[in-house]
């Protein structure tokens, strides 16, 4: 697919994001079944999925310019988005290194990596970026290696130091979160980072997922999907900004709910890192205004009763609660209350 | 009044139970206000000599009836107190529990200083003392307010009423603290006390 | 072409016989000019699939070559006289050349990297894993001691990795006789982590002393090698497939039921990792595994066949 890149796109501001028919069609659409229930729902991240979004190891799409630029505002205005703690050196040149590496072999006319013994060359042509660096040696780059690496790549990543039969978060660089703190959570433990998440718990899917992370191993990534919901298509959904976007959830009305209310899907990987032995967490985000998705009529359907049906203390941890019902009844126009087809690959495009 | 509300970050305290002297080589227990350590709690180690050390904040002298044999320290002030934990930590060997009662904040400035030695959190308890008592960390301003006792607190440091979240860390030894009416400016919940 | 890789085809480029009982192997790519090696984190295994005339062994071998290293791999392999063959056949039959199949490294033995200090002991080849760890422990600059039991000849062949190190100590005595592991452990500062690799005499004794001074469990790393002893022959009927495998007295369970064509999930074949638990439905397992909990021994519905067999001559297994 051949992808023109929309630079001057923003996530703040005058929110001029859109996306093109064809980012419409290969959006990863969360729901498989008209309602949302929790589950481990881990699958392994091969290519072949229901969705373009999941043939690369790290999916760059049109946005990708646009994404890169709004990260770099938000470190600007508050560097402690991105922290790593001194003993995950490893892990951050294992990051790199697979970046890298997946980028350059996916993305060959747009990214390319040459290896010279320790001395790698790296450009990255959207970017416009060129570097010659000896690899392990961080005063041959520019910037830490991980926040060099990552200030290029969407999406935001989280470093897991694996130990005592635990996961820890001890680094990440996260600009484009749904409603956490990198800052607050550094140091955390599996269970203790995802405490917040309502019903969960009791169901045991946490301690599950943990059990099952702890034996990733490499090569051989898995990926899940999350998902919530954003007014306006602002990346930057911090805690940190909350007094920047929060008036947004009041200001949904029944004539704007279809423009400025959006679908936000996190498409989560995990990767076993090789040298540190430590994992990987990316969390990649997508977002498609409610108008853009009711053009495909079987999401349009299934949003619409997957809203209705959700339960109240999910909605409330989503932070769904005030708009949730102008969401719900603007959606129903939309919905013929016919069956719709197993599976969540997008069908028709309407106009 | 209100409940603290628990969830899976939320830590849990039990009273310090000292190991009997056979598991553990050393012992270090450092109380904040001596009343709260009970003597009886000292009897496993009443076999053992010389190995249970307690450091207390505040002048008051321990209550003594008790076989156990100890060496006893009143500090005046945090910073001596804790100057001295960082004293004995760097000089002591693997073997050492590590047992502390006091208010939370308390607890996880001790927590904080033996996680720098390496120690591990099976080697420590924390048994959680006198009324509730938060430290809060505004998530805007990164600023650490100290010994809060509401559901909301103003940040002296931005000005913004933050309501207390039950999300809690260990390395930071604060909730989280985000601005209570972001989203309708003025429109607050109404403060309330905690209670344990 | 999916991204998941689960083997691995490795060429012995070299083979040295460090002594009369130890063999040094070097293996690189098998196939493609260029290709590169998965980079292993200090404390890796892998295991290979050893194809001799009659039957195969799939074993686990430390990596002792250093952490991120992508141009080869290097393992020293013992011959063990009781082993279930697959050390005497590398030594017998292995030489440059020869092609084998591997997993990509896996780790269940990784240093603690928040740790103030590290404590290696080891004793005979159980040094492995140990050779993989110094430079990364170099690397991230902390502090640790290394103490390591040895018959004369071994000691000759792991003096040069060493080189003039002062935090490593070499004794002359396998079974430990000559280090005094109670005084060595009570010397040791609060922060300190202690990982321990050779005969399963030396690590309990270790590890139990280690208990007794007061070291909280969360410190205690242990390598065991793992390599299933044999016992006598019995048969498993498999309740969900409908057949029963044989099981000879010199092969593991989790071996006699892949040769069956069953697949059974697992991982490190040493009883450590959990992967490949299965349910027991009739007849009693001898637990040899460090995974079940006392409980779940006692209660006897699950089993490890990696490395645990049956107590009688038959067993029903959920599989």
């Amino acid at each position: 697919m051949t992808m023109t890149f929309k630079p001057d796109e923003t996530f703040r501001d005058d929110f001029s994001y859109n996306n093109s028919d064809d980012a419409i069609l290969r959006f990863p659409f969360p729901f498989n079944e008209d309602r949302y229930l929790y589950s481990v729902n881990i699958e392994p991240h091969a290519t072949g999925g229901p969705s373009d979004a999941f043939e690369a190891t790290f999916d760059v799409d049109e946005h990708y310019v646009a994404e890169c630029h709004d990260r770099a505002l938000t470190l600007a205005a508050d560097p402690l988005r991105c922290q790593v703690l001194p003993h995950m050196q490893a892990a951050e040149w294992d990051t790199l290194e697979l970046l890298m590496e997946s980028l350059s072999r996916d993305y060959p006319q747009h990214f390319r990596l040459t290896r010279d013994g320790e001395w790698w060359t790296w450009i990255n042509g959207p970017l416009g970026i060129a570097d010659r660096f000896r690899f392990g040696d961080a005063s041959t780059l520019p910037l830490p290696p991980f926040e060099y690496i990552t200030r290029q790549a969407q999406g935001d990543f989280c470093l897991l130091d694996h130990r005592d039969h635990n996961l820890f978060m001890d680094g990440g660089m996260v600009t484009s979160q749904a409603d956490w703190s990198l800052d607050f959570d550094l140091g955390m433990s599996f269970v203790e980072w995802h405490a917040p998440v309502p019903l969960a718990h009791q169901m045991g899917v946490f301690d599950r997922a943990l059990q099952f992370l702890l034996r990733l191993q490499w090569g051989k990534p898995v990926r899940r999907l999350n998902w919530t919901m954003t007014v306006n298509p602002r990346l930057d959904t911090s805690p940190e900004n909350y007094p920047h976007w929060g008036p947004d959830r009041a200001s949904i009305t029944p004539e704007n709910v279809g423009q400025k209310l959006h679908l936000r899907v996190e498409l989560q990987t995990l990767f076993r890192l090789p040298r540190s032995n430590g994992v990987l967490f990316g969390v990649r985000c997508y977002l498609i205004r409610l108008d853009e998705l009711v053009r495909v009529r079987k999401w349009a359907c299934r949003m619409h009763r997957v809203l209705q049906s959700l339960p109240d203390e999910l909605a409330a941890y989503k932070g769904l609660a005030r708009f949730r019902g102008t969401a719900v009844t603007w959606l129903s126009q939309y919905d013929d209350g016919a069956s719709t087809a197993a599976g969540t690959a997008a069908e028709t495009l309407a106009a | 009044m209100m409940q603290i509300e628990a969830i899976p970050s939320t830590p849990v305290y039990f009273p310090v139970q000292i190991a009997a002297a056979a598991a553990a080589q050393q012992h270090l227990l450092i109380v904040e206000r001596a009343e709260w350590l009970k003597p009886e709690q000292l009897n496993p180690l009443s076999d053992a000599a010389s190995s249970l050390f307690v450091y207390l904040l505040g002048n008051t002298i321990l209550r003594s009836s008790t076989q156990t044999q100890y060496e006893c320290r009143s500090f005046n002030d945090g910073q001596s107190l804790w100057a001295m934990v960082e004293a004995f930590l760097s000089q002591a060997r693997m073997g050492l529990r590590l047992y502390v009662i006091g208010s939370e904040p308390f607890l996880w400035q001790a927590s904080a200083i033996a996680t720098r030695y390496g120690m591990t959190t099976d080697a420590m308890q924390l048994e959680l003392a006198g009324k509730p008592s938060r430290n809060v960390y505004c998530i805007h301003c990164r600023h650490t307010i100290r010994d809060t006792g509401t559901n909301l607190v103003t940040c002296p440091s931005c000005d913004k009423t933050l309501a207390v979240r039950a999300h809690f860390s260990r390395r930071l030894g604060a909730y989280i603290g985000v601005q209570a009416d972001a989203e309708e400016p003025g429109v607050l919940p109404p403060v309330e006390e905690l209670r344990r | 072409m999916s991204r998941n890789i689960d083997r691995i085809e490795l060429r012995v480029e070299a083979t040295r016989d460090l002594s009369p009982s130890l063999k040094h192997l070097r293996l690189v790519p098998a196939y493609g000019q260029g290709q590169l090696l998965a980079p292993a984190s200090a404390g890796s295994h892998i295991v290979l699939t050893l194809h001799d005339s009659s039957r195969t062994f799939r074993n686990a071998y430390s990596l002792t070559s250093k952490p991120g290293a992508r141009d080869a791999y290097e393992i020293i392999v013992r011959r063990v006289p009781e082993s279930r063959g697959g050390s005497h056949f590398i030594h017998r039959e292995i030489a440059a050349g020869a092609v084998l199949e591997a997993t990509p490294p896996v780790n269940l033995f990784a240093p603690v990297r928040m740790a103030r200090r590290h404590l290696l002991v080891a004793a005979g080849v159980g040094i492995t894993p140990f050779l993989s760890y110094l430079p990364e422990l170099d690397a991230l600059g902390q502090p640790f001691e290394l103490h390591y039991c040895a018959r004369d000849d071994e000691q000759a062949c792991f003096a040069g990795w060493f080189g003039e190190r002062p935090n490593t100590r070499v004794y002359q005595d396998l079974e430990g006789h000559r280090l005094d592991v109670p005084a060595l452990l009570r010397a040791q500062p609060v922060g300190t982590q202690l990982y321990v690799c050779g005969p399963d005499a030396l690590m309990d004794h270790v590890l139990a002393s280690a208990r007794e001074l007061g070291w909280p469990a969360s410190t205690l790393h242990a390598e065991r090698f793992g390599s299933p002893r044999g016992g006598t022959a019995f048969v498993v009927s498999l309740a969900r497939s409908g057949f029963d495998v044989h099981v000879p007295g010199d092969v593991s369970l989790l071996d006699a039921l892949e040769a069956a064509g069953v697949h059974a999930d697992s991982q490190c074949r040493g009883g450590a990792c959990g992967v490949c638990k299965t349910g027991v439905l009739e007849g009693s397992p001898e637990h040899r595994d460090y995974f079940l909990s006392a409980a779940e021994r006692s209660e006897g519905r699950h089993i490890m066949p990696c490395v645990s067999r049956a107590i009688g001559e038959r067993m029903v297994l959920d599989l």
